[in-house]
């Protein structure tokens, strides 16, 4: 991924694809790190996987996170007021980390003047090694394994990401509003 | 005096779990409810409800539809609510406080945060 502003849709939409991932780790306290291109494949293990689908006139598709149960593991342990023992929760766990992932990346594409409508995640069935086939991905490791964001999207033709800074969200992660 | 009553709705339960712990070691009590049909039944079956922290995505009937829905009931028991979601869209944040949502807060949360959101949502609304 380039540094500064990506200026093309698929560009925009895969820079707020990795920079979601890192900040959703880092929420729980998981410092994660990409991977290069060359080294995608995610070692053998039965990982937990989920999806979230979104849409909006401009831009359809799905979001899907792949970890090891060790990763999802990891999380849980980093998140305020779980007391239990993750391994009860990690399917659900694993979806409900799926929606932040989406959350944090409608959040940065608002600041490209674009929203869309979120459904509910769904688990998917755990692939055994195997790589997942999508139009967007990247692939992280951290202490406790590895895990991956993927995305598929259909643009409208015509349709251009253009950046508008006065576009932002004015919640951020974490943060309290009194309405 | 008894603790304080606070609705959890949210269909993950990592989460319920996640809230109630919180809730729990502040000295509140909670119920559960599973997505926004469940949190309205049980809005009306329980009378001396405190707060409700309610998702906004969640499957049959959402967070915001729910407000929606039960604006009124929540008005007159002066019922707080505070929402507890990835969403950070201005325009749910919009739409929620016109459902008389008191409170937005965008996960994943603080638990210092939370406990201080109860504690003045609850107090005003006694």
């Amino acid at each position: 991924m380039a540094n500064g502003p990506a200026n093309d849709n698929l560009g925009v939409l895969a820079e707020a694809l990795e920079q979601a991932c890192v900040e959703l780790m880092a929420g729980y306290g998981v410092r994660a790190t990409v991977q290069p291109a060359e080294n995608q494949a995610h070692p053998p293990g039965s990982p937990m996987v989920a999806a979230v689908d979104f849409s909006s006139h401009q831009v359809r598709g799905t979001v899907t996170f792949r970890a090891s149960q060790s990763v999802i593991a990891q999380t849980a342990r980093g998140a305020a007021g779980m007391t239990a023992d993750p391994q009860g929760f990690l399917a659900d766990w694993t979806c409900e980390l799926t929606n932040q992932l989406v959350g944090r990346m409608k959040s940065k594409l608002r600041a490209y003047d674009l929203t869309f409508n979120v459904n509910v995640p769904r688990l998917l069935a755990q692939q055994n090694g195997g790589e997942l086939e999508h139009g967007i991905r990247y692939r992280f490791v951290c202490e406790s394994g590895s895990f991956s964001g993927y995305l598929d999207v259909l643009i409208q033709p015509g349709f251009l990401l253009e950046h508008n800074p006065s576009a932002v969200d004015s919640v951020a992660e974490g943060e309290l509003v009194i309405l | 005096m008894a603790p304080k009553k606070i609705l959890i709705i949210d269909d993950s339960s990592a989460v319920r779990h996640q809230v109630k712990g919180v809730l729990a070691e502040a000295g509140f009590t909670t119920l559960e409810a599973v997505d926004g049909v469940d949190g309205a039944d049980q809005i009306r079956a329980c009378a001396d409800l405190a707060l409700v922290i309610c998702d906004v995505n969640m499957p049959r009937l959402g967070g915001l539809e729910m407000l929606e829905t039960m604006r009124d009931e929540l008005s007159s028991r002066a019922l707080p609510v505070l929402m507890l979601t990835t969403e950070a869209d201005p325009a749910s944040i919009a739409r929620a406080k016109s459902g008389g949502a008191r409170a937005w807060m965008v996960k994943p949360f603080k638990d210092r945060l939370l406990v201080a959101a109860a504690m003045k949502l609850t107090a005003a609304a006694q």
